[in-house]
């Protein structure tokens, strides 16, 4: 029964909000019966595309690692290749097939090959993923071409017209047709028009289609051609382990690269299944997220198959616009609009190149934190330091997700819905097409948005402040689609800084206080509780205080990986006081801050103690029954020597003597960034919202 | 008559005349001959090629490497100058795109008419110029080479049968063990003990708690790897099925290992690979036929490489 009472109360927070297209759209399988009742929708047609939707945990899944108490796995869920033109211009020619070919563990040719076809270099992972996205810029796709190129099936298509007719104002017709005419058809459907089957389908000829497949209703199955958006289809479905071994799974995704002046409003759109629109919805046309919600709500039904979320990344560098508190013309939330928001948003990624947005370490109330240092951006945007500083200033703490989340529960406070409800993922953002390479000893820079040194001159392999980014894991009961997916969609994930430590974190009003020594910890959680992304159910008696099961293992390392044992865990709580403040805390409950672990900057050697495992039951001494709260662990390592720290001591450089230092390794020296860092995961946090209050006029 | 003949504006036309002729019947080859493209290849090319490999590697390239970079370069240089000549860029939004903002940034007039933007951007030249623009035409240029390979069911289940081995499936294996962590005292004297205890009843022997748990399905070396280390790996795959070995140590402590199952890696027959064979043997000749177009054109274009200066590869 596990996970069931927080999906409850979302559902009944969408029956409340009487929002139905949100219904429809975006429930789970199990749920979608109730929802539709809930909604008062015809219930005849449950169909679930991919095979059973999952979710439940209650049946046996397709794979033969089946384990309805699920298990972690590791993937990246940010990976740009050949055709993010930003990656390509800078030598990137990896393509979407040979990204997740690298995610397998395979070796990676990287350009310029030799006469005789070997490559010059190669590159492989250490360890290799379980799952992975490949999400190049939609924006550069340039599937618009379809709009304009006779040749394709598409052309005569309403919107085509539209944008034919007046290309730059498109964008504006467009939202007319999504938003304010919702039920127009976007693609009429062909009669006769076969759905997506799983299996290749053979072409009239007796060829095999490069994309198997083609759209919401297969239309252009037969005639797809080579083009960005349909070939990263095909490399995912390639790359897909449908067999039951269920050894690796892929998911079709894009970025939605809208950044106006540079604020960063990044999304990574990322779909369950095959079935996909035809075209990657864009920044050009969908100029803000809401509009990217309404067309994708709108062209990704799951009547047929479709389903999709977003994830926003580097609110760092957002200049204040990624947590905005008012819709685009500046109205403020409602709690319909917060309803989309959450409904469409389950995640959000803390961590990655372009470093961490969990807290803002140096004012506000993170300033207190010493961990909110970590990885933290100088600069509010995109434009970083080049001209000179011109358009961009020092973070905001409002881009932050901690302060975001309490902003949510206040708003969650007025409006009766959260629209900042946010579960946590890490991501490395390669633009080398190399997902999940994020050691720190082996960072071989970014491409794309890292500026490299001068012109060949050795020098650091990115921008000091970057780093390699980090991972995604997912608790899921196996290795697919649906199961992966459907842990997205309920939070139940944790961010890593690219380390590999297992961490399981329960909220629950009766957990035993030894639950930590029983082996029955996982059941437990799921059975007295509810796990990293869920809902505390309703306090149920009066004066009872939350309790908080948190259990860790170190990262195991092995041959050729650099991995630290763990120093502590910590239980951060962002609240709602009495006067409507919002306020702040970070428990310290297991572990040892001052266990005197270090590293001897001459070599990168550690030593001191850590712990191979880290156990808490904890319960919130400040609980009070009527103030919205969430609370997440963080889980951290002893530290270890941090990517620039092994680049500049290979080189020799020698700060004590400046003359020396050539320019390119300057940094080394730059008395700004630490040089070692710990190494860290954030759980998705667990929610608290008090009992709604007896309605005064119930009618 | 004669006077006719002399007339100069008949000569512009029957000039005009033959060259529409010739561009019409599409003689490339003529036009070549008569008037060759060339690549030229300078030497602050190869030092600029040179630079760049220094900064992404942190060495010089050798001679090889040099000239593979150079192969590439000139292979990208046909690709672009094809795209350009067959007007892939005339239709191509992300091109007018990208034109269009370079020119709204370089001038600073975002209501101007996007039309004579990009007329003015073409005409400053910056087709040739920018980045994007030719990254994305080699792309386009690629792809329509690579649209004419076709892949058929049968190629592909010959391609399946003559690369059977590739996709065979590694061994899985399913264990138990008791675990004993290394954050309490004495992990390896106890783990022995208890392997004493366990030859003679393993309900017996409890061992520590393993957030893990202490059953693990189905799962593949690489994935043991990944979740408890190398040495348990290792110890897994040189085990006896049904009896208990150990103790093995890992990150986490010692454990005693007992493998139950080992099943032997699958041979999936062609169905369930029907989309990954596919692809493969698409990238195969998709290449292939890259390859031939490339020859093809280097038959076309007059190369030029300035010839090696000294101290130009280490």
């Amino acid at each position: 029964m596990h996970g069931i009472p927080h999906n409850v109360r979302e559902v009944e927070e969408m029956i409340h909000v009487n929002w139905r297209p949100l219904c429809m759209a975006w429930l789970s399988a199990p749920l979608l019966a109730l929802c539709l009742t809930g909604c008062g929708d015809d219930s005849d047609d449950e169909t679930v595309i991919g095979g059973g939707g999952g979710g439940g945990g209650s049946q046996a899944g397709r794979c033969s690692h089946f384990d309805a108490q699920r298990q972690p796995f590791f993937g990246d869920l940010h990976v740009h290749t050949v055709y993010s033109l930003d990656a390509n211009t800078q030598g990137t020619l990896t393509t979407p097939h040979q990204a997740y070919q690298f995610a397998l563990g395979e070796e990676l040719g990287v350009q310029p090959f030799l006469e005789d076809g070997t490559a010059t270099r190669s590159t492989q992972l250490e360890r290799p993923l379980d799952f992975a996205a490949v999400t190049d810029h939609a924006e550069l796709f340039g599937e618009v071409e379809i709009c304009t190129n006779p040749d394709y099936l598409e052309y005569n298509t309403l919107e085509c017209l539209f944008y034919r007719s007046d290309p730059e104002n498109s964008f504006i017709i467009f939202n007319l047709v999504s938003v304010g005419l919702p039920e127009l058809p976007q693609f009429p459907v062909p009669e006769g028009i076969p759905l997506v089957s799983d299996l290749p389908v053979i072409g009239s000829n007796g060829t095999i289609p490069r994309l198997p497949f083609c759209g919401l209703n297969g239309a252009t199955c037969l005639e797809a051609a080579k083009t960005p958006w349909n070939d990263t289809q095909a490399a995912a479905e390639a790359y897909y382990d449908r067999s039951s071994d269920c050894s690796f799974t892929t998911f079709v995704g894009y970025e939605y690269t809208g950044a106006p002046l540079s604020n960063n409003l990044h999304r990574n759109v990322i779909f369950k299944t095959e079935v996909v629109p035809e075209l990657p919805p864009a920044y050009q046309e969908y100029p803000r997220e809401e509009l990217l919600w309404a067309t994708l709500s709108e062209k990704c039904k799951t009547e047929d198959g479709c389903e999709y979320l977003t994830i926003p990344h580097n609110s760092n560098l957002s200049a204040g616009m990624m947590f905005e508190t008012t819709d685009r013309f500046g109205n403020p939330y409602d709690a319909e609009f917060a309803a989309t928001r959450q409904a469409n948003e389950p995640l959000a990624e803390i961590y990655q190149h372009k470093g961490q947005s969990e807290c803002l370490g140096t004012m506000g109330a993170g300033a207190n934190d010493e961990l909110c240092g970590f990885e933290l951006l100088p600069y509010n945007n995109l434009t970083g330091d080049r001209f000179n500083g011109l358009n961009t200033g020092p973070p905001m703490e409002q881009d932050f997700l901690r302060e975001a989340m309490k902003k949510g529960l206040a708003m969650e406070k007025d409006l009766g819905v959260n629209p900042f409800k946010y579960g946590f993922i890490g991501s490395s953002d390669t633009h080398l097409g190399t997902p999940g390479n994020v050691e720190e000893s082996d960072f071989p820079g970014h491409a794309g948005a890292g500026e490299n040194p001068a012109d060949g001159i050795e020098g650091l392999t990115d921008v000091i402040e970057a780093s390699p980014g980090g991972l995604a894991v997912l608790w899921a009961e196996e290795n697919t689609r649906e199961s992966l997916f459907d842990a997205m969609r309920r939070r139940e994930a944790y961010a890593t800084s690219g380390n590999r430590p297992v961490v399981r974190f329960f909220g629950g009003w009766d957990l035993p206080a030894n639950a930590c020594g029983r082996n029955d910890f996982v059941e437990l959680g799921y059975a007295n509780g509810v796990p990293m992304g869920g809902d505390l159910p309703l306090q149920p008696n009066v004066g009872a205080a939350p309790v908080f099961a948190v259990s860790a293992l170190r990262d195991p390392g092995g041959a050729g990986i650099a991995a630290e044992p763990l120093q502590r865990i910590q239980i951060i709580k962002g609240w709602v006081d009495a006067n409507g403040d919002q306020q702040e805390a970070v428990f310290e409950v297991a572990g040892d801050p001052n266990n005197g672990a270090s590293v001897d900057l001459n070599s990168c050697a550690t030593s001191g103690d850590g712990f191979a495992s880290l156990c808490a039951v904890w319960q919130d001494p400040g609980f009070d029954p009527d103030q919205h709260a969430f609370y997440y662990a963080r889980v951290v390592d002893n530290p270890s020597c941090r990517w620039s720290t092994y680049q500049c001591l290979a080189a020799g450089v020698d700060c004590d003597a400046p003359e020396t230092v050539p320019e390119a390794m300057a940094d080394c020296c730059n008395a700004d960034y630490p040089k070692t860092i710990q190494e860290r995961a954030w759980t998705s946090p667990i929610w608290y919202r008090p009992a709604e209050p007896v309605a005064e006029e119930n009618s | 008559m004669k006077r006719l003949l002399r007339e100069p504006l008949l000569h512009f036309l029957l000039i005009g005349a033959l060259a529409l002729l010739l561009q019409a019947t599409g003689f490339d080859l003529l036009r070549n001959f008569l008037t060759p493209p060339r690549i030229e290849i300078s030497q602050a090319d190869r030092e600029r090629l040179a630079a760049r490999w220094l900064n992404e590697t942190g060495r010089h390239p050798t001679s090889a490497e040099l000239q593979a970079m150079l192969r590439q370069y000139i292979d990208e240089e046909l690709m672009f100058r094809e795209a350009l000549r067959l007007g892939l860029h005339e239709h191509d939004v992300v091109v007018h795109q990208r034109l269009i903002l370079n020119m709204r940034f370089a001038e600073q007039t975002p209501q101007a008419d996007a039309g004579e933007l990009l007329q003015a951007a073409l005409h400053l030249g910056m087709l040739h110029s920018d980045p994007v623009v030719r990254r994305r035409l080699i792309q386009r240029m690629r792809h329509q080479i690579e649209n004419q390979v076709e892949v058929s069911e049968n190629d592909a289940r010959q391609y399946f049968q003559r690369h059977r081995t590739s996709f065979q499936t590694p061994e899985r294996y399913s264990f138990e063990q008791r675990f004993f962590s290394a954050d309490q005292p004495g992990a390896l004297n106890r783990a022995l003990a208890a392997r004493q205890t366990l030859t003679t009843d393993d309900k017996a022997v409890g061992g520590d708690v393993f957030l893990l748990g202490n059953h693990f399905e189905h799962l593949s070396l690489a994935d043991i790897r990944r979740r408890l280390g190398d040495d348990i790996a290792q110890s897994i795959a040189a085990a006896t099925p049904g009896e208990w070995l150990g103790p093995v140590s890992s990150a986490y402590g010692q454990h005693l290992l007992r493998v139950q199952a080992v099943s032997d890696g699958d041979m999936p027959d062609y169905s369930q690979l029907q989309a990954r064979v596919a692809a493969q043997l698409y990238t195969e000749r998709e290449r292939a036929a890259l390859g031939e177009w490339l020859q093809s054109r280097r038959q076309l274009y007059r190369i030029n490489i300035a010839p090696a200066q000294t101290g130009d590869a280490a």
